[in-house]
């Protein structure tokens, strides 16, 4: 009988034991959970983190400098030549200077469409915004110094000083289907353009070549700010 | 006769210590309530030993239906708003404290062969 007994205390206990500690780690765990914690306690702490990583940011900053002034004093000629190279490609890209080739689209409007200047510069924004890298109108390059024109009477469209005829193929190099999904969101550009009867042919293509400038410009007056 | 249960204390101790088992924040409420029903059990259990009514099958099943239902209803209370919750420690502590305190006086009478009666002192 007394042997029942004890087994019987042995069992519970054993239970309650687990139950002790399982409670008081997890008590423990919420109690120094940050969303637990007083008011005041969080507001010193934020205080000294602050301090800390205003300090650690400074010793960024100042190991940055020594890091480049280590640069400065010791690299090779090569390693100067090789980031001037990189800098001058990443430049031409920008700049539509040198062909490039890559996965984009191809946006297409016919002839018969009655399209004015200002569609095909909403369709290049909307490009650009959808993160284009390099766009192209009637495989002329568009750049940061393109404009386009339209005759009043004529209606004859121009892009800089290129006569533009239709149809018009507009090339944007980039996330085909970012591309693609941002030109045609619901209310967006071609939507628009569908009221007028102009419905352009999108096509995405896994590479698409795209020509340099014909002529890079030259500055005379801008002078940089150092 | 106190070893075993004993050793069941530590065992079960030793044992949730290294599970690191992590009760999920927001039932660590209802976990409290189940613990003071399992401290309440055992304590009416020792009481019971004490009085010669013991039933092993009876604390055992007792024991985790206690808890369980404890849980529960401090859960159903938050539920529905009612704050059985407070309930609950309230009758649980004092049954602990009262289960305590005739343990005590069953203790004292016996190694001091006191003549006790059935009131708390």
């Amino acid at each position: 009988m007394m042997n029942k007994k004890q087994i019987a205390l042995t069992i519970i206990l054993f239970f309650f034991g687990i139950l002790t500690t399982t409670q008081y780690r997890s008590h423990v765990s919420s109690y120094n959970d940050l969303e637990n914690q007083e008011q005041e306690y969080l507001a010193t702490m934020a205080r000294e983190l602050t301090t800390k990583k205003r300090l650690i940011d400074s010793e960024i900053t100042e190991l940055e400098r020594r890091l480049y002034e280590l640069n400065n004093s010791n690299s090779s000629n090569k390693i100067i030549v090789e980031n001037l190279t990189a800098e001058i490609n990443n430049l031409q890209k920008i700049n539509g200077t040198v062909a490039v080739k890559g996965p984009g689209i191809i946006l297409t409007i016919d002839g018969n469409s009655p399209v004015i200047y200002t569609d095909l510069v909403k369709i290049i924004n909307e490009l650009w915004n959808s993160g284009a890298e390099a766009i192209s109108v009637n495989d002329k390059r568009v750049t940061s110094k393109t404009y386009f024109y339209q005759s009043d009477e004529t209606y004859q469209m121009t892009m800089n000083t290129n006569l533009l005829d239709p149809p018009y193929s507009i090339k944007a190099l980039g996330n085909p289907q970012v591309l693609k999904t941002g030109i045609e969101l619901p209310g967006g550009i071609i939507d628009n353009l569908k009221l007028y009867g102009i419905h352009p042919e999108i096509i995405t293509i896994p590479e698409i070549a795209l020509p340099g400038v014909d002529s890079i410009p030259s500055y005379s007056y801008a002078k940089e700010i150092s | 006769m106190w070893f075993l249960p004993f050793l069941g204390l530590f065992a079960g101790a030793a044992l949730g210590y290294l599970l690191n088992i992590e009760i999920p924040a927001h039932l660590v409420k209802y976990f409290s309530v189940a613990f003071l029903a399992a401290l309440d059990t055992i304590f009416g259990g020792i009481k019971s030993i004490q009085n010669g009514s013991f039933e092993g099958i009876l604390l055992i099943t007792g024991f985790f239906t206690n808890m369980l239902v404890a849980g529960f209803f401090a859960y159903i209370g938050d539920s529905i708003g009612v704050d059985l919750y407070l309930a609950a420690v309230f009758a649980f502590g004092v049954r602990i404290f009262s289960n305590i305190s005739q343990i005590r006086h069953n203790i004292i009478a016996k190694y001091f062969k006191i003549n006790r009666d059935d009131n708390d002192e």
